[in-house]
């Protein structure tokens, strides 16, 4: 049966924060919660080979703070290069580990991008051509925030 | 002992060297990506090396190959997102000791740590 990549990328979340931040998510159902902050630090990362796509994770200032600080086991005020590095290692884990999901075994693997980290709210991002996206709001002890992911298996025939 | 973390993100080898202190390590070196960790290799005697995959410059398998041509017998533990087994086996065959993937639960890297060194015949005591 084929997986739905979404869900798979949503359990991912929920096991890093299982796993590294003790704690969990669930998905954010009212307006407020979905859109009630400015999410000032994005983070991204691209996939490449048979899945081409982008992830991208989308934390207010307070919620990145707060993670950050979790992983580093010192309280952070301020975004510094520590916590943007801290919010692409997030996206990075994300996606690494939802790669791993998607990955049926003996088939080629999914090649994940370097992560990149965005601060400030205006910018674009291109999601590749025919790619299916989902935008999924959470909401976590550490507090809300989004992630957009886009995705798409490479037709073989049209890789030529 | 003396370990070395290899990773690009500056959180994650936070994160690894409060791992290593927990196990037992006090002296832990830190290196950016794979070039920076075969050039600390050569210069320096370590007990145990925690390795990420993905990086820029060379990434942790290359040089996890290059630190084994170099005759270097310490155990490398990969630390990686890398969580497909066909990714497990190649970094097992290159020369990789042992392998967790990431995220890891606090508790679950330090026991690897333990484990590895046990393995190696230099257990913590």
């Amino acid at each position: 049966m084929e997986k739905d990549i979404f869900e798979e990328f949503k359990a991912s979340v929920s096991e890093l924060f299982q796993n590294m931040f003790d704690s969990t998510v669930e998905i954010a159902k009212n307006d407020a919660d979905k859109n009630g902050y400015n999410a000032e630090l994005v983070s991204f990362v691209g996939f490449s080979g048979p899945g081409q796509g982008i992830v991208c994770m989308e934390f207010p200032t307070a919620t990145a703070l707060g993670l950050v600080s979790k992983l580093v086991e010192t309280d952070l005020d301020e975004v510094g290069a520590t916590v943007t590095d801290g919010v692409a290692e997030v996206v990075n884990m994300v996606a690494g580990n939802a790669k791993a999901r998607l990955t049926e075994e003996g088939a080629p693997a999914v090649m994940l991008g370097l992560p990149t980290v965005v601060v400030g709210e205006n910018y674009k991002l291109q999601y590749p051509k025919g790619a299916k996206l989902s935008e999924m709001h959470f909401r976590s002890s550490y507090g809300n925030f989004r992630m957009r992911v886009s995705f798409k298996a490479v037709d073989k025939g049209a890789e030529t | 002992m003396k370990a070395l973390v290899v990773d690009d993100s500056t959180v994650m080898r936070k994160v690894l060297i409060g791992a290593l202190s927990r196990a037992g390590f006090a002296d832990v070196d830190e290196a950016a990506d794979g070039t920076e960790s075969v050039e600390a290799v050569e210069k320096d005697e370590y007990d145990l090396v925690l390795m990420d995959w993905n990086m820029p410059n060379m990434p942790g398998i290359d040089a996890v190959r290059k630190m084994r041509e170099l005759g270097k017998t310490f155990p490398i533990i990969m630390v990686t997102t890398e969580a497909e087994k066909a990714r497990v086996i190649e970094a097992l065959k290159t020369g990789a000791t042992n392998y967790i993937i990431k995220p890891f639960e606090p508790d679950a890297i330090v026991k690897k740590i333990h484990d590895t060194m046990a393995k190696a015949g230099k257990p913590i005591a």
